[in-house]
This record gives structure tokens, sequence and C-alpha cells, in this order.
């Protein structure tokens, strides 16, 4: 069995006004998984991802990264963030150095590592993220995409045990999207620990198999694409909807009372593919 | 990106001079300043503003429009305090005004002086501001020991001008689209409006960043990575040539003395 590499137990965090943000989850993180995180606007994404590396310190329960409960001091967070790695919704935000390669060198630098060993990673996540030919260019004379990549081989850079992503496709065109998936898809397989939030249900179900429901703070169902997705209920209570590639077989199960099997609908092209092949 | 099309900063890091050693450039545009401020005559200073404009045109390849733009602004002071300066002079009038105003020939030598030098000094000024990213200025910075809170400061305004000049934009074009500043009062509450609201948006962004660095390690100093060139690096084909146009430059100052016009 994997090595639980973060666990979050029953977290709450009150905003300072009194409202209530998270409301009690718990949550596990196993190295080498790649686990989405799916909700509506408003959910509490962001701010339950802010937990995870102490930027945000909850009102109640615990973070315990790699075994260690997560403690407050400077030095503690310092070692927190260096394994946990947050990748901002808005690149804009996380981007502040005047060159890409300056941007990217600033986390490791903080960790103190030795300049070559600081080359050395920033050469390889910029090789990694497709990035390396922008590496003196100023972050305002980037495309959108191209500062999403950047902001990520900000933290690959640190090389963290667990890299979490705050809606890493949002205001992407598709491919785009598609190919940041690609890229969070491939460094998976390549043993990185990966979060993500988001609420684009037709990609997920292409890159992940184990989403997590958030609403109101609370995570409302865990389990795989077809478990969530077969969970009527848990979709409409978290304001979300089948993929548009389900929607077809949906249809045509309850119009035209044709089946395709009974363990739930394809979400992906592929898997309708060969549903409809199987069924042809 | 189109509206940083135009832009300063957009042609200090795409021309042709951009990649050049800075030390070079800087060398060379200080000396410049400096020799242009120990002449007598209006002519080197001329001949300072020839060179400077022909190596940020036909070298660093700055189209001639951006360039006049530039050097619009200095000019039009330039000219303003010439005026003045030729009224300022004493000894015989050559042309008067009244009230015992006029212009003397002192004070057009001393106008055409100020003109001249102010013209040669913006042009070597303009030719380290046209040609080197502001990137590589910040590695100056640390090579010279400025303070790190200085550079740090203005790492981050240097980014952040960008982000809000486009925020502010986007504020503006919307505020257009419903009909804003269509007239006098229209355009001071909307301005208003519109600085407010970029205030604010400042400080969320501020927060924010906050935020994104302290994720990244962030305790109270940017540790950034030392980019950029080291004097050492300046090609001996640089040295002779600043040489050269050091020697030129005392050789022409000499002979011209404080040879004057009238």
């Amino acid at each position: 069995m994997a090595q639980t590499i973060l666990e979050v137990k029953d977290l709450h965090y009150n905003y300072p006004d009194g409202t209530q943000a998270i409301k009690g989850i718990d949550f596990k993180v196993e190295e080498g998984q790649m686990i989405s995180i799916l909700g509506p606007n408003g959910a509490g994404k962001s701010t339950f991802f802010l937990h995870f590396n102490g930027i945000i310190e909850p009102t109640s329960g615990q973070i315990i990264i790699e075994g260690e409960p997560l403690k407050y001091d400077k030095k503690s967070l310092l070692k927190a963030r260096a394994k946990v790695g947050v990748v901002f919704q808005n690149p804009d935000d996380q981007l502040f150095a005047p060159t890409v390669y300056e941007d990217v060198a600033f986390g490791p630098m903080n960790m103190g590592l030795d300049e070559e060993e600081v080359r050395r990673r920033v050469e390889t996540s910029l090789e990694r993220v497709g990035m390396s030919e922008y590496a003196q260019k100023a972050p305002h004379h980037l495309s959108g995409g191209q500062k999403k990549r950047v902001a990520i081989a900000g933290i690959l850079a640190m090389e963290p045990k667990v890299m979490v992503l705050d809606e890493p496709t949002s205001g992407l065109d598709p491919n785009g999207a598609s190919a940041i998936m690609q890229l969070l898809y491939d460094l998976n397989a390549d043993g990185m620990t990966i979060i993500v939030s988001t609420h684009d249900v037709d990609l997920v179900p292409m890159y992940s198999d184990n989403i997590n429901v958030l609403r109101k703070g609370k995570i409302l169902k865990q389990g795989t694409c077809r478990e969530v997705f077969g969970d009527e209920k848990v979709i409409e209570d978290a304001d979300l909807r089948l993929p548009w590639v389900g929607q077809i077989f949906e249809m045509l199960e309850q119009e035209d009372d044709i089946v395709f099997g009974d363990d739930g609908y394809p979400l992906t092209v592929a898997d309708a593919r060969e549903t409809l092949l199987e069924k042809l | 990106m189109s509206i940083f099309e135009d832009t300063l900063d957009h042609y200090s890091t795409n021309n042709e001079l951009s990649e050049s050693n800075i030390y070079s450039k800087i060398i060379f545009a200080l000396l410049a300043i400096l020799l242009n401020l120990m002449t007598g005559s209006p002519i080197f200073p001329f001949l300072i503003f020839l060179l400077c404009s022909f190596l940020i045109l036909y070298f660093a390849k700055i189209p001639l429009r951006f360039y006049a733009t530039f050097m619009a602004i200095p000019l039009g002071f330039a000219i303003l305090s010439g005026i003045f300066l030729a009224f300022l002079g004493t000894g015989e009038q050559i042309w008067t005004l009244g009230f015992g105003i006029g212009i003397t020939k002192g004070g057009i030598n001393q106008a055409m002086l100020v003109f001249f030098r102010v013209l040669g000094g913006v042009a070597a000024l303009g030719f380290l501001i046209l040609t080197t990213p502001m990137n590589r200025i910040f590695a100056i910075f640390h090579d010279l020991h400025v303070p790190a809170v200085i550079t740090d400061l203005a790492i981050l305004m240097y980014r952040y001008i960008f982000l809000f000049l486009d925020v502010t934009a986007t504020m503006y074009n919307s505020q257009k689209t419903r009909l804003g500043y269509h007239n006098y009062m229209s355009w001071m509450k909307c301005l208003a409006a519109l600085a407010g609201m970029v205030f604010i948006r400042t400080w969320e962004q501020g927060e924010i960043s906050y935020k994104a660095l302290a994720s990244r390690g962030y305790n109270g100093q940017l540790n950034m990575i030392r980019e950029g060139d080291s004097i050492k690096d300046v090609s001996i084909r640089d040295w002779i040539l600043i040489i050269l146009f050091v020697i030129l430059s005392v050789f022409a100052i000499i002979k011209l003395g404080n040879w004057t016009i009238f």
C-alpha cells in the first residue's frame, strides 16, 4: 500500500467575520495519486488548498504532512512549503520577477540551495513545461497559457512531493487547457502526487479517476468518475453536470430506451467510442 | 498584449542591442554624459546627440517615430529653458522686448549651450534606457550594493506597474462602454471611481501576492538568483571603442574650447 503523504483531519475554518468556510473535512492523499476536487464557485476550494502548506491556519483540525502534524512556526512552514507546492489560480498573482528565469529560480533560492543546483532545477523545470526559450522574457510579455506554464515551473523547480493546482485550466483556450492537463498527467506518471481543483467536468474524467466533490465547505462524495457522475443527487447538489459525452448516453437511455451496459455512462470520447463499437 | 506593443518596455527588450553587455552600455552612457557636461561649446553636445541617435536608430533599430516621441518631452523643456536663458544674459541687447528685457549675445550663447547639453545628455541616457531591459538594470543595482530593500521594491513595482496598467485599461474601457466620460462631470466622477477601484485592487493584489510568495518560501527578503553580465565580460572591442570615444571626445573638447556661434 502506498504511503500517505498528506492528511487532513476534521478541518474547520471560519473567516474573520465568523462565516464558516470549511466545515469539517477529512481528506487523505497517498503518494502517486492524481486527485481532482470538483466543486462550484465559492465551494471553498481555494481556501481549502491554502491550508495544505500553512498559508491559512485552520480554526480547528490538523494537517499532517508525511506523518508529521504541521506546526506554524517559521521553520516548519518553510519545510512544509518545500514539500507541498501550491500553484495559484491566476498566474499573475504568482509571477513577480522581471524575467521568467528569475521567477522560477525564486522558490529554490528560498530553499537555500546552491546556485548550480538552482540553475539545474530551473532549466529542467522550464524544459519540462516547454518554456525554455522564454527564459529571458518578462512575464507581462507572455500569453495566459504561457504564464500558467511558468507558474507551474516555479513550483516544479522546488521539487515538492505534492503539487496542488487551483483551477489550472481556468481562462485557457480548449487546446491550452488540454495541454496543461496532459502535462499534469505526465508529471503524475513520473511519480508526482497531484491535487487539482476544477469545475471542468468534461476534462476531469480524461485525466483523473479519484474525484472529491466539494460543496459549501464539505466533501459530499469521494470516488471514481463513474461512481461520482453516477450519483445524480450529488451532481445536482454540487451544481455540476454530467460531461457532454455522458449526457448523450443518458438521453439515449431515457428517451430512446437504448441501454449500454449497467456500470454507468461512458464519460470520455474514447470510452464512448469503445462502448458504441461494442454495441454496433 | 496590444497595449504593450508601443511602450518603452517593449522596445527596450526587443531591439538589436538588448543582449549586448550592459556594462559596455552603462560605461559609454555615463562617460558620454560626463564629457557632455565638461564642454564649453554647443558643438560637442550636438556631436554626442548625433552619435547616440545614430547608435539608437541604426544599431539598436529603434523606430524613428518612437525615438522622436521619446525625445519630444525633454526637448520641449530644453526649448522653454533656452528661451528664458536667452533673455537672462547681461550686456548689450541685440533685440529688446521692452521693460528693460531683451535678448543679449551672451544670453543666446548660454541658451544654445544649455539646449544642446540637454539634447546630448538625454540622447546618451536614452541610449541606455532604450537598449537595456529593466531586469538587467536590477542586476546592476545588486553589483553596486544598493540596499536590498530598494531593489526588492523596484522589482515588485516594475512587475505590478504592468499588471495595474492592464487593470486600469480594462476598467477604463468598461466605463466607456457604459457611456462614462461623456461630459465634464461624468469625466470627474468616472476618473475618481477608476482611481479608487485601482487603489482597492492594489490592496487586494498585495494580500494575494504575499500569499503566493509565501507559498514559495518568501520570508521578508526576495532571494533572487544573480542574472546578467559581469564587468569582466566586456569585450576588448568594446573597451577599445570606449577608449577611442574618450580620446576623440577630449581632443574635440580641447579643440572646440569655448567656441560659440556668436
